[in-house]
């Protein structure tokens, strides 16, 4: 994960400025990670495109308000995940998540022959039955839990990300961890729960 | 270090997060505690499950479209620098014809609402909004202050900087309710049903700077919408989702809620059926609904709890209830009885994906799990408690209902000690209770089973009100642990 390197620092200035190009640049350096970051929260691939351009329209608006004491992707993420979290609440949850439903395509074109389809199967089951159980957690947890796992953040930018305490941050990431083990248990093959 | 000490402290230590005294001990602790160390282990493989998920990469040319909406928010900033793109495509000619009408009709719109607006110019008039539907700026909107929901945030950025003298109506669904005296098929009687959606009135401006964006592929799905409704864009897209119900991306729910009745509806009962209790409505009748139902109509019946819609709101969105009768608590107390019409009930949701419920042991947690992908409102969902509701049809609730009653108690010889106390409680009332209208579907052989997994006793209760059941689900502190 990046800190605030020179070249962010120097194109947010331009953007300020009104330069489309340099947020451009901006846009093509953090698409994938903020892309990602959208369709774990939400779940879906329409969504999280969706969730992505907002953010980064919502990035451009307010840019002035950006102050260098915290690196650019971690201010930008805060906008993700706020996007991300009002979008989910907003939607028409009868609607089943369609989970995986790019996975699909990309699994699709295992090699035949041999155990290559069916482990590929597996492997697109078994991405999908994770994301569902990321999808169903509290949303505090979700945030956390993706941050930390999926992106890899430290608990520290997770703090600024979400603009809780670093204890908010440990709990939330326990607890959330730990709703995951009991959604988690039967496909990965945990004994049913005794310790918990 | 104790099991619970190190349970709290499990995943700072996976993580490298502890200081090496602690994290010497705890590792010490799970040496010797069977428990505590397969704990470990399942949370590694959960956080590795995580991490093993593939990246997801964004559509290709994503960046473009990002750009290119950004440039389309700046031109829209910039009113009087927008360009004229030519028409691609030629209208159908019933859109033709509907905007000539619209036209029409708001001239006569406009002439009866300027003079209220100019007079509530800060506060929004409650007819106009509780029917948001219905753009107001369709004054000239240089001196119009933004009231009502726009269609999207594109639209609003056009109101808030118009272009000189756009008529800048992106839709108009739903009608004002009706004044008195008015002109019939204008101001006072305009309904949705009598203007179809290829005729809804859209600004040409606006419809020409979409095509516009069509042509450079960088159009938004809900401007695609609306434009295909017009007849603008090439065919294969249904009727267009009404910009009313924008807030889901959801398929287009009945029309139930768009329609509004031509008599006067107090302000109150209008401004309680909002615009998502409407869907909510639509959502859980789609299945037998009649076609279409006024607004009048679910106002009087339904009303919105607002603080059961907020409660929801992180994972669904509002709850209903009847607004005559408060909701009947029948509070059967019984873990299995709760987890039963739990199952029950969760598997009469649609489920689009056909989402399997799991056989065999359910827990708490599984349930929630199924229950939520098919839909239900999980309220609450932690370790140690869950409350969930499920909506759905008040004949289905009340058919599993009274099933449950009638078939609980031979069920419960087989329940474990934490179910125990509740079995006499539930006898009573099983006898009590009527015979069942219909049959419901029966419960799982082993569901009761359930609760014995954990170890734990798990408090659990429901209430029913008529579209809806709330369950609560509440573990208590598992027995003394034996080592």
């Amino acid at each position: 994960m990046p800190g605030t390197s020179v070249e962010d620092l120097e194109l947010v200035a331009r953007a300020r400025k009104g330069d489309v190009a340099a947020f451009s640049a901006l846009v093509e350096r953090y698409q994938a990670r903020v892309y990602n970051l959208a369709f774990r929260l939400v779940s879906n691939s329409d969504d999280a495109a969706e969730v992505t351009q907002e953010s980064f329209l919502a990035a451009w608006e307010s840019l002035k308000r950006f102050r260098a004491e915290s690196s650019f992707y971690t201010w930008l993420y805060r906008l993700v995940v706020n996007k991300a979290l009002t979008y989910r609440r907003s939607r028409d949850m009868r609607k089943e998540f369609p989970v995986g439903d790019r996975e699909a395509t990309v699994l699709g074109t295992a090699p035949d022959g041999g155990a290559g389809p069916a482990r590929a199967v597996e492997a697109k089951e078994r991405a999908q039955v994770v994301q569902a159980a990321i999808a169903a957690l509290p949303e505090d947890f979700r945030a956390v839990v993706v941050l930390k796992d999926i992106e890899g953040m430290e608990y520290e930018e997770i703090a600024e990300v979400l603009d809780v305490a670093l204890g908010t941050v440990k709990s939330r990431l326990h607890r959330g961890r730990l709703l995951l083990r009991e959604a988690l248990a039967p496909y990965l093959g945990f004994a049913p729960g005794r310790a918990s | 270090m104790n099991c619970d000490k190190c349970r709290e402290l499990l995943s700072e230590y996976i993580d490298g997060r502890l200081d090496d005294v602690t994290a010497a001990a705890l590792s010490a602790h799970l040496e010797e505690c069977a428990d505590c160390r397969r704990l470990d282990e399942e949370l590694r493989a959960t956080v590795a499950a995580l991490g093993g998920l593939e990246t997801k990469t964004p559509p290709i040319d994503f960046s473009q479209s990002v750009t290119a909406r950004l440039e389309r928010r700046m031109l829209l900033d910039a009113p009087l620098e927008i360009e004229k793109p030519r028409r691609r495509l030629k209208p159908l000619p019933i859109a033709g014809f509907g905007l000539a009408a619209a036209a029409a009709i708001l001239a006569a719109l406009y002439i009866w609402f300027a003079p209220s607006q100019k007079q509530a110019a800060p506060a929004t008039p409650p007819s106009a909004r509780t029917a948001d539907e219905l753009q107001p700026s369709m004054a000239p909107p240089a001196n119009q202050p933004e009231v009502g929901k726009p269609v999207d945030k594109r639209a609003r950025r056009a109101d808030d900087k118009p272009i000189a003298g756009a008529w800048n109506v992106e839709q108009a669904h739903g009608t004002v309710p009706a004044a008195g005296g008015a002109a019939p098929g204008v101001a006072g009687n305009v309904t949705t049903s009598a203007v179809p959606p290829a005729a809804q009135p859209v600004a040409s401006s606006s419809v020409e700077n979409n095509l516009a964006y069509a042509k450079r592929d960088t159009l938004s799905r809900k401007d695609a919408e609306q434009l295909r409704a017009l007849g603008y864009l090439g065919a294969g897209g249904g009727p267009a989702e009404p910009a009313g119900s924008r807030a889901s991306s959801a398929p287009a729910a009945p029309a139930v809620g768009f329609e509004f009745k031509a008599q006067p509806a107090p302000a109150a009962v209008v401004d309680s059926a909002g615009a998502a209790g409407k869907q909510e409505l639509a959502a859980f009748r789609r299945a037998d609904a009649p076609a279409t139902t006024s607004t009048t109509e679910v106002g009087a019946k339904l009303k919105l709890e607002a603080a059961a819609a907020e409660k929801a709101a992180p994972t669904h969105g509002v709850t209903i209830a009847k607004a005559a009768s408060a909701p009947q608590s029948f509070d059967i107390v019984s873990s299995e009885s709760a987890v039963t019409m739990a199952y029950e009930l969760v598997k009469l949701l649609p489920s689009e994906k056909g989402t399997p419920l799991p056989e065999g042991a359910l827990t708490v947690d599984m349930l929630r799990y199924a229950a939520f992908k098919r839909g239900a409102v999980v309220e609450e969902a932690s370790d140690d408690k869950t409350v969930m509701q499920v909506a759905l049809d008040p004949a289905a609730i009340e058919s599993v209902h009274a099933a449950l009653l009638a078939k609980a108690s031979p069920k419960l010889g087989d329940t474990e000690s934490g179910l125990a106390g509740d079995s006499a409680s539930l006898n009573e009332r099983a006898a009590q209770a009527p015979a069942p209208a219909a049959p419901a579907q029966p419960a799982p052989a082993d569901l009761a089973r359930s609760f014995s997994d954990k170890k734990a006793v798990v408090d659990a209760a429901y209430t029913v009100s008529p579209v809806k059941v709330r369950f609560v689900f509440e573990r208590k502190p598992a027995p003394a642990p034996s080592k």
